[in-house]
């Protein structure tokens, strides 16, 4: 009799303690799960001797490196490794430098009627990048389908946020979901030279509320397109 | 048996724990100065006047009033300065501001010294802009004299202002007096120009020129222009985004985003004040799958502190950055743990204080890391959000800007006095502040 109600304390004090624990909300904790998630991936690396650090910078010619390169690129095992697949570098040429063939963002313009279904607006949730609907996989494969049999056709995907961070991290952030967008295309075998991205942060909202259905229609990108004569 | 009262004890100690709900965490509020100087202020101009009361009730140091009758009879008669009638009366200073047509002079008197001070005269033009900036000297001298260090009176802000045109956004690089006031646009890139930063030595090359991030062709560039002209040209040849800039304290080296490489990734370009750009940006720091924002760096030009999600929410980290030799990067470290969503580093010219905004409640506050207790402190209450935080020269002093709905407006506020003070008004969005010399 003793030994069932000493179990049935033990637990409920268990219960209470994991549902109640410093008091955090389920999103508290579901945040510090996966910060401790990301935190023990890095220092399993470091203990198994994976290089996680950077590169060094031993002499001041350093700051020149080849000359083929624009920029002197980290050479760490796990960003070789981990992003591979998503992080494809941007078109040589900027858009709308003098003498260049590309036409600056004003020249792009809004998909027509009959592109604007297939350039329709992709949506995140909040703080990410990845797209959670097989909707839009569905459409970026569309996309890069229009783009590989129209090679003269250039477009700006342009990475938005809602308004809840500060502005600086949502302009740095809008890059990041502007750029997976790019990356999906280009692994669809769409020329990443012809995809500029552009980000606006919380600058450019879609839609001007200040509530969740609002943010959902802001945590976007969008595509604007031109057709190189 | 003894083992199930160990398992007993083993789920009971957690309750022992303190563990506060960490929205409801103890503030511990920025130690304030109790013994302000209280001055008293006679100056016949209201405008003039104006403008010394907010600077002596603003530098962090001082009270100031004025207007009282019996304390302007008192200052009215010729004879000498009697401490007698001021010291029962709790001031520590009086300041009394001269002026006649071309011209103002004041006198401070200590009344914990007894010592008198006369503030040399000067010239005085008739149009309020520019007899504001002699106001603000003035302020600049009291202070002097009182604290022994240079004030911020005379300093300048920059900040960015976005404004609808049409079915678009525009943005532009504006400048005032540190209080707000003089403000006056300099570019006039009738683009989106936001992220005005500042060259924090003078040479041959940087000489009355400053750096923004212009969105002109489409994707945002760093661009470069002088004080004196409207329209900038780009800065840094490389492909991609670029944002966010900073310079380091010597200013030898720039920090900024860019997504060059195909994701939000922190850079780092070499700098000569005297000949420009040295070298190529070098990619400084990267992590799988996250984004990297807002470098900012430490004035002995060795460390900078960014953002990055790299362990789930953003949190503000700390690396080394090269030096010329011989240099191996360490891990970066996480400095802010309270909050859960902290952004907007600015690093105080001193090294001792790292400004930045945090999530509260739902709310952005200004919080202050103290690199010497390890504390996180809050400065801002109330319910807009606040951001951009950047710290004037004297490492006491912080502009930055709200977000609210209905306005975004610049803020002044102080470590020491803690009081927010709303330096602008008008039309559009204020943002992106950053302190001239």
């Amino acid at each position: 009799m003793k030994k069932p109600s000493l179990y049935f304390i033990s637990s409920l004090l268990a219960a209470c303690y994991l549902l109640t624990g410093c008091q955090n909300s389920s999103g508290a904790v579901w945040e510090d799960t996966k910060t401790m998630g990301r935190y023990l991936q890095r220092k399993g690396k470091l203990l198994w001797n994976k290089d996680v650090d950077s590169r060094m910078i031993e002499t001041a010619d350093d700051f020149n490196g080849p000359v083929e390169e624009e920029f002197i690129p980290l050479k760490d095992e796990d960003l070789k490794t981990q992003f591979a697949n998503f992080s494809i570098p941007q078109p040589q040429e900027s858009p709308g430098v003098e003498g260049g063939s590309i036409p600056s963002i004003d020249h792009f313009s809004t998909p027509s009627a009959e592109l604007a279904k297939l350039f329709s607006n992709v949506y995140f949730n909040t703080d990410e990048h990845v797209l959670r609907k097989k909707d839009y996989y569905d459409s970026i494969d569309q996309i890069a389908n229009y783009m590989k049999k129209n090679s003269n056709i250039y477009i700006f995907v342009s990475g938005h946020c809602d308004e809840r961070a500060s502005e600086a991290y949502n302009l740095a952030l809008g890059t990041r979901r502007a750029n997976t967008i790019r990356s999906l295309l280009v692994k669809k075998g769409v020329n990443p030279n012809h995809i500029y991205t552009i980000s606006f942060g919380k600058e450019m909202p879609a839609e001007l509320g200040h509530h969740a259905e609002a943010w959902a229609k802001n945590r976007r990108v969008e595509f604007k397109i031109f057709k190189k004569e | 048996m003894k083992s199930k009262i160990w398992i007993c004890l083993l789920f009971l100690f957690p309750f022992f724990l303190d563990c506060k709900d960490i929205d409801q965490e103890i503030i511990v509020p920025l130690a304030k100065s109790e013994n302000l100087f209280s001055i008293y202020l006679s100056c016949k101009s209201t405008e003039l006047k104006e403008v010394l009361l907010f600077d002596l009730n603003h530098n962090g140091i001082s009270t100031a009033s004025s207007e009282k009758t019996e304390e302007e009879n008192q200052l009215l008669q010729e004879s000498p300065f009697r401490p007698s009638f001021w010291k029962p009366k709790g001031y520590t200073h009086v300041l009394k501001i001269t002026l006649n047509q071309s011209q103002v002079s004041a006198v401070l008197f200590s009344l914990k010294t007894g010592l008198t001070k006369n503030i040399d005269p000067l010239n005085l033009t008739g149009s309020l802009p520019s007899d504001r900036r002699v106001m603000h000297q003035i302020a600049n001298d009291v202070y002097e004299t009182i604290e022994g260090k240079k004030g911020i009176a005379q300093s300048q802000i920059f900040y960015a202002i976005q404004l609808p045109d049409g079915n678009k956004w525009k943005s532009e690089i504006w400048t005032a007096d540190y209080d707000g006031k003089n403000a006056r646009q300099l570019t006039q890139e009738k683009s989106y120009c936001i992220n005005p930063t500042l060259f924090p030595s003078e040479g041959v090359f940087t000489k009355n020129k400053y750096l923004y991030v212009n969105y002109k062709l489409g994707q945002p560039k760093i661009y470069i222009t002088s004080f004196d002209k409207p329209q900038g040209k780009p800065f840094i040849s490389l492909r991609g985004n670029q944002l966010l800039p900073s310079f380091s304290y010597s200013g030898d080296l720039i920090a900024f985003i860019s997504d060059a490489s195909g994701q939000a990734d922190l850079f780092l370009q070499a700098f000569d004040p005297d000949k420009g750009l040295i070298g190529k940006p070098l990619q400084l720091y990267s992590f799988p799958q996250s984004v990297q924002a807002s470098p900012t760096f430490h004035p002995d030009g060795k460390k900078i502190a960014f953002v990055s999600d790299q362990e789930g929410t953003p949190r503000i980290f700390l690396i080394n950055i090269p030096s010329l030799r011989n240099w191996k990067r360490p891990q970066p470290i996480c400095l802010t743990r309270k909050y859960r969503e902290n952004t907007c580093p600015s690093w105080s010219p001193d090294g001792t204080k790292l400004a930045y905004s945090a999530k509260i409640n739902g709310v952005r506050q200004i919080m202050v890391y103290d690199f010497i207790t390890r504390e996180e402190i809050q400065l801002t209450t109330g319910k807009m959000h606040k951001e951009n935080p950047c710290w004037a020269t004297n490492s006491t002093h912080i502009i930055f800007n709200t977000v609210d709905p209905s306005s975004s407006e610049l803020f002044l506020i102080n470590l020491k006095q803690k009081e927010m003070v709303q330096i602008t008004e008008g039309p559009g969005k204020k943002h992106y502040p950053t302190w001239g010399p």
